[in-house]
């Protein structure tokens, strides 16, 4: 079997950044990962939310919940057959599970969905290790390893083994995914309709309280509408509606605005349908006042979002890179210019002063 | 090395990301040869001057040196003066010590001296 390899997994350096550009890769669109810091925020700005992953370092634990093996055939499961792709089989579990017409999970993820369609949830995770465009998409975010010895890198006692579980929503029911276990288990149900955030809010916080007591590092990501698609929708509607508002008031510079009237929010579109309608100067002329104060705020927020992103994409390309070349360039650089023995005496002398100066500091303890 | 004392030398040279000072190669940028010769080896459609600065003290180098070093003092010694071109003759005083970093930058020390040589 093709081997797949361990990808930035450790809580807290650009996971986000990382399974943003890998969902890309494998031509999912319009979808990024976003780190959460805490479950008490308010996360309309993120809606809609297909699923969060928690992530944290795995320790062997006792769980007697029950599975729900062959809850629902819809629902996609898969048993975590391949190592180091957990990262990966939690995306999957999320993608795979989203049941708005508006994601496109592209065509590679659509045909796998229908070939692994009835097969039983280990037959699937060993389905995942053929999926060769998702490999390889995976492998590319390895961390360069210059200096590979022959020997296979299996995780030893003392180091740190990361798992990820995923947390979705699915025909009014809620589920944790965790390729570890038989099967998916069902946390509860959610009406038609509703957030599902709050009903799943107090699983994951038990699970954090239970991490953070025991100082287990861990963190939360959602996987949300690309933010750079919403807001740009947003911007586009506020135009529109600009545009719209600016026609209406074409020739009436005496209109005053009405203070009293309060602006149509932006997702109400029959809101301001009806508004138009009334052709109503003064409450128009209000609420065009509002469109251009949003469209203010919402274009730096963009902004702000792109270069997210792009800072992202950059820190991508150099956790990919082989730096060795370079060290080994500016060592000669300084060779050349004869710094660099004079720099290795400096360091000597360094050391030497921090080991004498920690030996003073334990006569002094100790005495 | 050269103006040390003999106890000095008898010990092993320090990790590479101890001896290393961002500091130190900064002011050295101001030549657009020593720029554009270190440019190359940054990522293929990342090669500015920007990119460089930032570069020289960043986490990835730093952990690059520390890689560096460590793979220095194991058997990967002889691949890695392989890879770079370097002469393991050169340190042999310091290999037999043990001190696969010292070993390491005494090659490169001469073949950074031969290289200005042909150059001047």
């Amino acid at each position: 079997m093709a081997d797949w390899c361990t990808i930035e997994s450790d809580p807290g350096r650009g996971a986000a950044g990382v399974f943003t550009e890998l969902i890309q890769k494998i031509g999912v669109k319009n979808i990024q990962v976003e780190e959460l810091y805490s479950l008490d925020d308010d996360f309309s700005d993120m809606k809609p939310m297909y699923g969060l992953i928690f992530l944290f370092k795995w320790r062997p634990e006792e769980d007697d919940r029950p599975v729900n093996v062959g809850c629902d055939e819809e629902l996609f499961f898969a048993r975590q057959m391949i190592t180091n792709a957990c990262a990966t089989q939690a995306l999957l579990s999320i993608l795979l599970n989203i049941q708005s017409d508006e994601v496109d999970i592209g065509p590679s993820l659509r045909s796998f969905k229908e070939f692994v369609g009835v097969m039983p949830p280990d037959m699937r995770g060993e389905a995942i290790s053929n999926l060769d465009n998702v490999r390889l998409a995976h492998n590319s975010f390895n961390r360069p390893e210059p200096f590979f010895s022959d020997k296979k890198q299996y995780a030893g006692p003392d180091d740190d083994v990361f798992h990820f579980i995923a947390y979705i929503p699915f025909k009014n029911k809620i589920y944790e995914l965790d390729g570890l276990k038989a099967g998916p288990i069902c946390l509860g149900e959610v009406e038609e309709g509703a957030d599902w955030i709050p009903a799943v809010a107090p699983h994951i916080q038990q699970r954090i309280a239970r991490y953070a007591a025991s100082e287990i590092r861990f963190n939360l990501m959602a996987v949300i509408k690309d933010q750079r698609v919403v807001l740009q929708d947003k911007i586009d509607e506020c135009e529109t509606r600009t545009q719209t508002l600016e026609a209406m008031l074409d020739g009436h510079d005496d209109v005053t605005a009405d203070d009293s009237f309060t602006p149509v929010p932006l997702e109400d579109t029959e809101g301001f349908e009806q508004l138009v309608y009334s052709n109503d100067l003064p409450s128009l002329k209000t609420q065009l006042r509002a469109e251009r104060v949003r469209k203010m705020e919402l274009v730096p927020t963009l902004e702000e979002k792109e270069s997210k992103f792009a800072k992202w994409h950059s820190e991508n390309i150099r956790r990919r890179h082989n730096y060795i070349p370079l060290c080994v360039a500016i060592l000669k650089t300084l060779a050349k210019e004869k710094r660099l023995e004079p720099m290795i005496d400096d360091a000597r002398q360094r050391l030497g002063d921090r080991a004498r100066q920690q030996q003073q500091n334990k006569d002094k303890t100790s005495s | 090395l050269a103006g040390v004392s003999g106890a000095m030398q008898q010990q092993r040279t320090p990790p590479l990301n101890e001896i290393y000072r961002a500091s130190e190669l900064l002011p050295m940028l101001e030549d657009p040869a020593i720029r554009d010769e270190l440019m190359q080896f940054l990522p293929e459609d990342r090669q500015t001057d920007q990119e460089l600065r930032y570069s020289l003290s960043s986490p990835q180098v730093r952990q690059a040196f520390a890689m560096l070093s460590h793979a220095l003092q194991s058997d990967n010694f002889n691949s890695v003066m392989t890879n770079f071109g370097l002469d393991p003759m050169a340190g042999a005083a310091e290999l037999q010590r043990g001190d696969g970093i010292g070993a390491f930058l005494r090659a490169l020390q001469a073949k950074a001296d031969e290289e200005s040589d042909l150059y001047d």
